[in-house]
């Protein structure tokens, strides 16, 4: 409560301070009705309504300034049949807390979940090549696309459809640009149980390739070692991440893992657009998922990216019909669980700033010994940019 | 002494463009100078709105870019909503994205750089920064016509075997006074007439007179057209190399 007194106070500081100067303001507004069916649960509903701020301030030449935030508005059954599913949305995985929720219930059936959140807030200070950011911020290594065992600071489930820009991490970071395409950096992160995640970075170009290299501390608790690259094969992109995570506590033994992840993508001319992607996990013994809510409704970290030694993604997308109208579809296998996910979706461009998206979700999994679990998801949604 | 270096330097300033005017120029010299004028020579900064208009809709996207020589350019994406604050980077051969929605850069392969946006007739590589009209083909002057009320020369050009090119072969017309590009008929590799751009709304703009509206209008599609609107541009803007940069991509705006 403290923490997030100390953060509103700060950002009033900030938006008074500089309401004189050049403020840009932009986001987007979306409704979105889901319907899910899953197994011994049954159907659940929900609509939400969401909005995003981004608001940007240049106070000065050497200074930029980002407040972002996200507001929703949900109702339906999921409150229900989740204990503790407001409480959940009120929960601020950064050190500061700026998440704040509140929940209801109509008639003691369809409850309601009123959350709003600043996901960005953050100090730019440039000076020369050197740049530093305060705040909170998205600190993002990926250089794949399904899985990304680099993106140490802030890792996320690939099946949240609503939320591209994803959480911002707490961090301070200083970023030294060495040339056009290479930078050094250094970025800490402090978390709500006070775990720090630290770690240096280093990236730079030769021949046609970009190459990182990074190494710190994930959470206090393991080293990681980590390369990444982006190129291309003739006109094909060609990606890859890996991590090695050791648990510093028990240094001396051989506990260290791997994750890495793999792959292509290519456009061909006529805009269709095809994907593949491999990812390796030598952490999947202890992730204890019994089911299949855990797969797609977890708060992951980055070594939980895995959920069997395997996984496999293909992706494709094409305009139909009209280049307004385009369908996508992305599938997950993994060969442990027999499993499979399959995500079709429709997206159709109304207007300029005005679209409409249908997207589907298809989970059927068997985990270990256990009966074949299968889920079902549909989400409707129109959106506003400004 | 000073009145003497002054007209020293205005007759060599003019002899060159007296002994021009004299000889006519080559169809490459006319190419050339309706490109630099076009281009702005050695660099340029512009604002523009693209539109693309199809049967039953039409889409906008605007966008400031950054061009030095044929190599760099740097374009920020201002509209729509969606797209707002994107950047693109090219050096060279190579090119990144930069989303700060989610942070992320983002190299891009080949094949991502002929794609147009929304099936826009241009491509990015257009967007980005057209192959050398100049350096890239063999030109010759096949007659002259008058488009939209101005004299215009009628110039074939042919692309060098090994040039990296889009258009085989192209036809274009610029206006014989103020070397402006009219109109240009662009062909591939086997001589089939792929699209048409013609150049109207004649402003002057950072003191040259040049075309601010561009249709684009490929060959065999009924009701098609690309609308290219340039609301703003410099010419010869001091930039270094190292503006072109990926600390860049993050910070223009």
């Amino acid at each position: 409560m403290k923490r997030r007194f100390i953060f509103l106070i700060l950002h009033l500081f900030i938006i008074t301070g500089f309401s004189q100067q050049k403020v840009t303001i932009d986001g987007y507004l979306n409704d979105m009705q889901s319907v899910y069916h899953i197994e011994d649960l049954g159907w659940l509903w929900e609509n939400q309504l969401h909005n995003r701020l981004n608001l940007y301030m240049y106070p000065t030449d050497w200074l930029r300034i980002s407040v972002q935030g996200r507001t929703r508005f949900m109702q339906g059954n999921m409150g229900s049949l989740f204990q503790g599913y407001g409480e959940m949305m009120g929960k601020d995985a950064g050190w500061i807390d700026a998440t704040f929720a509140t929940e209801g219930t109509y008639n003691n059936e369809v409850g309601y979940v009123f959350t709003s959140m600043l996901d960005r807030a953050w100090a730019e200070f440039s000076f020369g090549n050197f740049v530093g950011t305060v705040g909170r911020q998205r600190i993002n290594w990926g250089q794949t696309f399904a899985w990304n065992p680099n993106d140490i600071f802030n890792s996320y489930s690939y099946f949240d459809v609503d939320y591209p820009e994803r959480p911002g991490a707490d961090a301070i970071r200083l970023q030294y640009y060495t040339g056009m395409a290479s930078n050094i950096e250094v970025a800490v992160k402090i978390d709500s149980a006070n775990e720090i995640t630290a770690a240096g970075y280093f990236r730079f170009n030769a021949g046609g390739y970009d190459f990182q290299v990074l190494g710190g501390v994930l959470s206090g608790k393991d080293l990681v070692l980590g390369t990444g690259w982006s190129g291309n094969i003739v006109n094909t992109s060609f990606r890859g991440e890996m991590s090695y995570f050791q648990d510093l506590e028990n240094f001396q033994d051989t506990t260290g893992a791997i994750i890495a992840s793999m792959g292509l993508d290519y456009t061909f001319g006529n805009s269709f657009f095809i994907q593949g992607e491999v990812l390796y996990s030598g952490l999947t013994k202890n992730l204890g998922i019994s089911s299949l809510i855990q797969v797609f409704g977890s708060n992951m970290n980055v070594k939980t990216i895995g959920f069997t030694k395997w996984s496999l993604f293909a992706s494709i997308s094409f305009p139909l019909t009209t280049p307004l109208f385009n369908f996508s579809l992305a599938s997950m296998y993994y060969p442990e669980w027999k499993g499979a996910f399959l995500g079709p979706s429709f997206d159709f461009s109304v207007k300029d700033n005005l679209s409409a998206s249908l997207i589907f979700q298809g989970f059927s999994i068997e985990i270990e010994n256990t009966p074949r679990q299968n889920t079902y998801i549909g989400y409707a949604r129109i959106k506003w940019g400004f | 002494m000073k009145n003497l270096t002054k007209l020293i330097v205005l007759c060599f300033l003019f002899v060159p463009v007296l002994s021009f005017g004299q000889r006519g120029l080559s169809a490459t010299e006319i190419i050339e100078k309706a490109d630099d004028k076009f281009n702005g020579e050695e660099s340029g900064i512009s604002v523009m709105a693209m539109t693309i208009v199809r049967p039953t809709w039409k889409r906008t996207v605007e966008f400031k870019s950054w061009n030095k020589g044929t190599a760099n350019s740097l374009t920020l994406i201002t509209a729509p909503s969606r797209e707002k604050g994107q950047t693109f980077l090219k050096r060279g051969n190579e090119m990144w994205s930069w989303n700060p929605s989610i942070s992320r850069l983002i190299k891009l392969p080949p094949s991502m750089m002929s794609q147009g946006w929304m099936g826009s007739d241009y491509t990015n590589d257009d967007i980005l920064k057209e192959s050398s009209i100049v350096t890239d083909y063999t030109h010759k002057i096949i007659g002259e016509e008058i488009i939209d009320g101005r004299m215009c020369h009628k110039i074939e050009m042919i692309a060098h075997e090994d040039a990296a090119v889009i258009w085989g072969q192209q036809i274009r017309w610029i206006d014989k006074k103020d070397y402006l590009f009219m109109k240009a008929e662009l062909y591939d590799e086997d001589g089939y007439l792929i699209r048409s751009e013609i150049g109207s709304d004649i402003k002057t703009m950072d003191g040259r007179l040049i075309p601010t509206r561009i249709e684009l209008i490929p060959e065999e599609e009924e009701g098609h057209k690309t609308i290219i609107q340039i609301k703003e541009i410099e010419f010869n803007a001091p930039m270094d190399d190292k503006f072109f940069s990926q600390q860049n991509m993050k910070r223009v705006r």
